[in-house]
């Protein structure tokens, strides 16, 4: 699991392991069912502080990215999340919201826009001539 | 009911005419990373030698496990792991008489932990210490600190002058320090990124004086560094309470606030500037904002 | 400052201008004395004695001459057991030649120990009829210094090599001026033969700066590897110390406990040496070498004892107590045992050398006849018991004695402020100066000797008065920083009284009544029984260590 914590750009380290994780899940690096990181261990790893990994784990327990299985650890959970639709729409509506404001502000409009997520979309997706 | 590791009220210390620490007072938690920061010569080590009783307060208290660390040093030393910037482990002595003599202060010492963490740093059992490296004789100094797992880990300034390697076994040190249950970790640095990474609580001092301390979630979150521009151009940035610094020059300035933006964003709308960029400071920025120069304009030329 | 001789003169004076500040004071007042004394009354009884008088208030000139030698060949702070020079790296880097670098400590040096001498001898000994020659001891300290700055400034290819050069050097300078005057060689002669002695240490210190310059230095450490290694395989698996007090202990013998033993080791050669010189018909030079050697370690502990209380010198705060140190959970108290402990154990090796190497001595030598002589002799005028105790007593006091020296001092180094050691040698040397001529102007006088012993017991009463309230004032101190339990004050105590119970019954059953009544006696055991100093090295180490 590749995550990569800078202190320079603003963003809480928390909040970045907890981006990064939502994007490896997203983009099938991370399969549903797989284990986390223990958080001590990624810790380590990482070099901050374990509290701020045990933060990031709850974050996104309570997304319902992860679950926690009583004693044996974290695992990724399975798509259904027990989330509400409507949690995640939002979710997704607001960072829609940031990208239109910040695209119109450089100069592109929706169309561009249109084109460029699908074009990102087909990037995304794990290449089917690996199976 | 002591929940706090080391508690320091209300004290000053001189030296000849110089004031090292003014009317300072600090609470520790137990289980946290308790970060100190401060330029040299600002009175950290100063108070880290107050804790562990090297320092006798002059006026004011210093508790340390709810213990006067100068009536009691057994009591009190027992429980400490000290890791200081100064080379002074004895120099004639070899590496296994080191961990020989030092355990037998020390009934937690763990001695599978401590032959491991050896040979994680790599410390050839027969070296004297006079031959180690700088680094390798801050590893050293590392191990005896940690094998027998002190509740209390101090450092000061631990990686001043040394590798990203060493730097890095210093900071693993002090997450699994503090990933035990109940271990607290206090460390001085300069190295601002390494605090921002690790710190749950960060104190500033500046000149013996107490800036600011606060949970580093808060301090992050209270500080704003926005970029205004000005309708013209202007030879001096207005003056605006709760702005630390600015920077900048003709049209655009930068300013570093505390207590949030809001206030700056009343003044950009008073001076009909508008404000172009918002992030957070880094703890590096905030620190020289706060410590560095007094709030007033600074002119790039 | 435009030259580098003014930048070194100035350097030289800010540095010490203190000590250098006293020795004028001090030569200044002893040529006060001298022109005014020496001027009235040139009798030659009142010349005699005030011969005998500057004679003794002169020793601490020697000193003076300690200090010039330290001064000028840098080494204030010297390790003398390493292998670099002892000139300050940072002034090799400047831009000056070797030569230069060399001749100007050197000048400065060697003119000042000439003209010490010359002063002294000129305005001091003579107006008070010491008629001393001029030219030859000032040739000998200025080349004895010259010299001292080659062995000092020469790096070496081994460690320890340094100490044992400056041991030979020592040697050749103490025997020097005794042949000399043996043989009764004219000064002429001498001064001629120590004239070039000067240029020839020159030319060895340029070439002793220049490799320290250069780093060129052969490297014979392969030579200890092998014996260093065979003892480190031996000791593959100690075992672990019972207590924190048995690791203290340990740390502090590694630290220090040697140098006792090594000093007396390398100087009981010289020392027996004498014995094997000796004919058998002078058997007054047998015991006195034997004497000799059985003071050697209660001297040399008195300049071991410097050791034992210095700080770590790696670290900034050179006199303080390390954090190393100060940090290890023990108390201030359980320290300064552990020091004691270890000054037991250094005792107790250096007398083993002794044991050891005087009787073989004797037995190479041949000397034992001498010795069994004596010892007959004195049995037929004293019962065997009284000799076999005196014999015993004399034995166990002079190993006590030489753990007292050891540890009497302790506390000075262990407060750890600077001004404080440097206060007291200040004192002791400048009582020296005084007590000496005082001592020996009332040897002198018959009347003034005799009303001296009637007061003796008035003056010993008041030093044990005095001792007493030091006690009283350090017991109060330990017990308002709870540095020692109680219980460990009375046990100290308690053991004080029974040594010296068994002490005053000892010197009672031995000392003949008419020598010294026995309350006199009582007063010399209180004061002999080391308490007030080794009691303040807690407090001294308290107040060093929690600044």
């Amino acid at each position: 699991m590749q995550i990569h914590i800078t202190t320079s750009d603003g963003v809480p380290p928390y909040l970045q392991i907890v981006n990064q994780v939502k994007y490896l899940v997203a983009s099938g690096r991370l399969a549903a069912g797989e284990e986390l990181p223990p958080i001590r261990v990624l810790a380590l790893r990482l070099r901050v502080n374990p509290n701020t990994v045990a933060r990031a784990y709850r974050e996104l327990e309570t997304a319902g990215v992860v679950e926690k299985r009583s004693t044996t650890g974290t695992y990724v959970s399975y798509a259904g999340s027990p989330l509400a639709r409507r949690e995640k729409l939002r979710i997704v509506i607001e960072r829609i919201d940031a990208l239109l404001a910040e695209a119109r502000q450089l100069g592109f409009d929706a169309h561009e826009i249109h084109d460029l997520v699908r074009q990102r979309d087909a990037a995304m997706k794990p290449p089917e001539s690996e199976k | 009911m002591s929940e706090s590791v080391v508690d320091i009220q209300g004290v000053t210390r001189r030296f000849g005419p110089k004031t090292a620490l003014d009317d300072v007072s600090l609470t520790v938690p137990r289980g946290v990373v308790f970060g100190l920061v401060g330029a040299n010569g600002a009175g950290k080590t100063t108070l880290i030698k107050h804790v562990l009783g090297l320092l006798r307060a002059e006026t004011g208290s210093v508790r340390v496990f709810g213990r006067d660390p100068v009536a009691d040093p057994v009591g009190v030393l027992s429980r400490i792991g000290y890791l200081s910037e100064e080379n002074d482990l004895p120099g004639w002595m070899r590496v296994d008489e080191l961990i020989r003599y030092t355990r037998a202060f020390y009934p937690d010492w763990d001695d599978t932990y401590a032959e491991e963490l050896r040979q994680t740093f790599a410390l050839d059992p027969a070296a004297r210490v006079k031959n180690l490296s700088k680094g390798q004789r801050a590893r050293a100094g590392l191990l005896i600190a940690l094998a027998y797992r002190p509740s209390l880990l101090l450092l000061d300034e631990p990686s001043s002058g040394l590798d990203p390697i060493v730097r890095r076994d210093i900071l693993a040190a002090i997450i699994r320090t503090i990933a035990d249950e109940g271990r607290t970790v206090l460390f001085s640095s300069h190295l601002l990124e390494e605090v921002e990474r690790v710190a749950d609580h960060v104190t500033m001092i500046d000149q013996g004086k107490i800036a600011l301390s606060a949970p580093l979630d808060a301090i992050k979150e209270s500080h704003r560094c926005l970029t205004l521009r000005f309708a013209e151009s202007r030879p001096q940035p207005p003056v605006v309470p709760g702005v630390l610094v600015w920077e900048g020059a003709g049209q655009e300035w930068t300013a570093v606030c505390r207590d949030g933006p809001a206030r700056l964003e009343e003044a950009a709308n008073q001076w009909g500037a508008q404000i172009v960029a918002e992030r957070v400071p880094s703890l590096d920025e905030i620190f020289v904002a706060r410590v560095g120069i007094p709030a007033s304009a600074v002119a790039e030329e | 400052m435009r030259s580098y001789a003014a930048a070194l003169a100035w350097e030289f004076w800010r540095r010490h201008r203190w000590g250098l500040a006293i020795l004028v004071i001090y030569l200044a007042a002893l040529l006060v004395f001298a022109a005014v004394m020496g001027t009235t009354d040139p009798s030659p009884a009142r010349m005699a004695l005030l011969a005998s008088v500057v004679g003794t208030a002169a020793i601490p000139l020697v000193a003076a001459y300690m200090l010039v030698l330290v001064v000028f060949s840098f080494g204030s702070q010297a390790d003398l057991a390493s292998r670099e020079s002892i000139y300050p790296g940072r002034m090799l880097t400047l831009p000056v030649r070797t030569a230069a670098l060399t001749f100007w400590p050197m000048f400065y040096g060697t003119v000042a120990a000439a003209s010490l001498w010359l002063i002294v001898a000129r305005f001091v000994f003579w107006p008070c009829g010491m008629e001393l020659p001029l030219v030859w001891p000032a040739l000998l300290a200025a080349s004895f210094l010259a010299w001292t700055q080659v062995v000092m400034w020469m790096p070496y290819p081994l460690p320890l090599l340094r100490a044992f050069a400056a041991v030979v050097l020592l040697g050749v300078l103490l025997v020097t001026p005794q042949l000399a005057i043996q043989l009764a060689v004219p000064d002429g002669v001498i001064a001629a033969v120590l004239a070039p002695s000067l240029p020839l240490a020159y030319v060895a210190a340029c070439v002793a700066v220049g490799r320290a310059r250069r780093g060129d230095v052969p490297d014979w450490r392969w030579l200890l590897a092998l014996p260093r290694r065979i003892a480190e395989s031996r000791t593959r698996r100690k075992a672990d110390f019972t207590s924190p007090a048995r690791a203290q202990v340990w740390f502090e013998w590694r630290r220090h406990g040697r140098s006792l033993p090594f000093i007396v080791g390398i100087l009981l050669p010289f020392a027996l040496l004498l014995l094997f010189i000796a004919d058998s018909d002078m058997p007054d030079v047998v015991l006195n070498t034997l004497a000799g050697v059985c003071f050697l370690p209660p001297f040399m502990a008195g300049f071991a004892a410097t050791t034992v209380s210095k700080a770590n010198p790696y670290v900034r705060d050179y006199y303080g107590v390390p954090p190393f140190t100060g940090t290890r959970p023990l108390t201030s108290a359980g320290l300064v045992a552990a020091k004691l402990e270890m000054a037991a154990w250094s005792t107790l090796a250096a007398w083993l050398l002794v044991l050891i190497a005087t009787p073989l001595a004797l037995t190479l030598s041949g000397q034992w006849p001498v010795i069994t002589n004596a010892v007959q002799s004195w049995l037929a005028v004293e019962s065997p018991l009284r000799v076999a105790v005196i014999t015993v007593l004399i034995g166990l006091g002079l190993v006590a004695f030489t753990w007292k020296q050891l540890v009497q001092n302790l506390y000075v180094g262990l407060t750890g402020r600077e001004w404080f050691v440097k206060l007291t040698v200040f004192v002791g040397l400048a009582i020296l100066a005084l007590v000496l001529p005082i001592g020996k102007w009332v040897y002198d006088h018959e009347q003034v000797r005799a009303s001296f012993r009637d007061l003796l017991p008035w003056l010993a009463g008041i030093a044990v008065g005095l001792k007493a309230s030091a006690v009283v004032w350090i017991v109060r101190g330990l017990r308002r920083r709870r540095l020692l339990r109680d219980r460990t004050l009375v046990t100290i105590g308690t053991c004080w009284l029974i040594c010296f119970v068994c002490l005053l019954g000892l010197l009672l059953w031995l000392v003949p009544a008419r020598l010294a009544p026995w309350y006199l006696l009582a007063l010399g055991a209180a004061l002999i029984l080391p308490l007030a100093r080794p009691a303040a090295a807690p407090l001294a180490l308290a107040w060093n260590r929690h600044r």
